[in-house]
């Protein structure tokens, strides 16, 4: 091969070789940019999607000794906020979205009652409304126990 | 990309972008002799920006709350999708950021860049290593285990050496007299905000008495 000629080819600028290894580099460049962009962008929006657990299929349990009287505990149920609370002689669970509208109350131990936040409703341990501007009860979630874990019962679509 | 082209011209007509990013990026000549020893700072600064974006990404689902941080961030690495990654680009970017700092000083000392017109740029060096370190100390309680707990106790007893006021020191930086959740929450906004935002600054500073100065040039 003589190294010379095809060196004054490919160096010419202007000539079919010079074009040639020009495209060449932008492919080559392009194409390891558009990779890098892939391989960077990839996780970033991955990231982003819903995770697992956070999906509307989770199903709530809560192990007995857990639970304190007069006080509540919170937790997830197929997307729904539900709220256990632990009376005297009784463990109730709500479904802690208010009725009037749709805010997640709070449970107050000092008055053992629930307070919305939003517009001051409030209901008492049984969920029934006592003040603000809300006229339907706090909706009442079933469960059983089970070998001392509560186990809200999946009640078809939304708890 | 006929689009894209039509975007750009229409900018560069209005704002003559062209000779900007000509005179700063495209035809911005470097000294022949400068070899791959000189690209540590920038790709110190590269990390910095992983750290940033991968660090937003956690933010999504980190809790700084001594109950739920742990778990936040087995969640992270357990169920979100690529938050394994994600999570791990962040802690081991932090170790990678801190060798690439010292590379960058171990070089400009070696060639004694930090010579006069320069003595500023290494004296914001110095912040910006003293910055890096303490982003990386802040961001190793918050996964909050039993080494994060260790290191940031080990840690704060340090200062407690220096005579008269380093008990005071100490107390401080852990918002009272024991690691805590009080800790926990004065690291966070250390971490994502106080720290990260000093750096900016002190970055913009460094690197526009680079470009006043320029670099240095070997014989």
């Amino acid at each position: 091969m003589n190294d010379t000629n095809d060196k004054n080819d490919a160096d010419q600028i202007g000539s079919p070789a010079d074009g040639n290894r020009r495209r060449f580099c932008q492919v080559a460049i392009g194409g390891t940019a558009a990779v890098s962009a892939a391989a960077v962008g990839y996780p970033i929006v991955a990231f982003l999607r819903l995770p697992k657990s956070l999906g509307p299929m989770e199903l709530m349990e809560v192990p007995l000794e857990e639970l304190v009287e007069g006080y509540a505990y919170w937790g997830e149920h197929r997307g729904s906020q539900i709220v256990v609370v632990k009376l005297k002689d009784d463990i109730r669970a709500f479904d802690g979205t208010c009725p009037h509208l749709g805010c997640i109350v709070q449970w107050e131990s000092a008055s053992q009652g629930f307070k919305c936040p939003c517009h001051n409703a409030a209901f008492d341990d049984l969920g029934n409304p006592i003040a603000g501007p809300v006229n339907m009860p706090l909706r009442r979630v079933e469960f059983v126990v089970e070998e001392d874990v509560l186990k809200i019962r999946d009640q078809g679509g939304r708890a | 990309m006929a689009l894209l082209r039509a975007i750009y011209k229409g900018l560069d007509d209005r704002y003559q972008l062209t000779p900007f990013v000509e005179k700063n990026i495209t035809r911005k000549w470097v000294p022949r002799t400068l070899g791959w020893a000189g690209c540590f700072g920038g790709l110190a600064f590269l990390l910095f920006v992983i750290q940033v974006y991968t660090g937003i990404l956690l933010l999504i689902y980190y809790k700084p709350d001594p109950a739920r941080a742990w778990d936040s961030v087995t969640f992270i690495k357990s169920n979100v999708p690529m938050g394994w990654l994600i999570q791990r680009v962040h802690a081991v970017g932090a170790d990678v950021m801190i060798v690439l700092v010292l590379m960058h000083m171990a070089r400009i000392a070696y060639y004694k860049i930090y010579r006069s017109p320069r003595e500023l740029h290494w004296l914001s060096g110095i912040i910006l290593l003293s910055l890096t370190a303490g982003m990386a100390f802040t961001g190793y309680l918050l996964p909050w285990t039993n080494l994060s707990y260790w290191g940031a106790s080990v840690a704060t007893e340090i200062p407690t050496a220096i005579p008269v006021i380093g008990e005071q020191i100490s107390i401080w930086a852990r918002r009272g007299p024991n690691i805590s959740g009080e800790t926990l929450g004065f690291f966070f906004a250390m971490h994502i905000w106080v720290l990260p935002g000093a750096a900016v600054i002190f970055m913009g500073i460094h690197f526009t008495m680079i470009r006043r100065t320029g670099i240095s040039k070997p014989l």
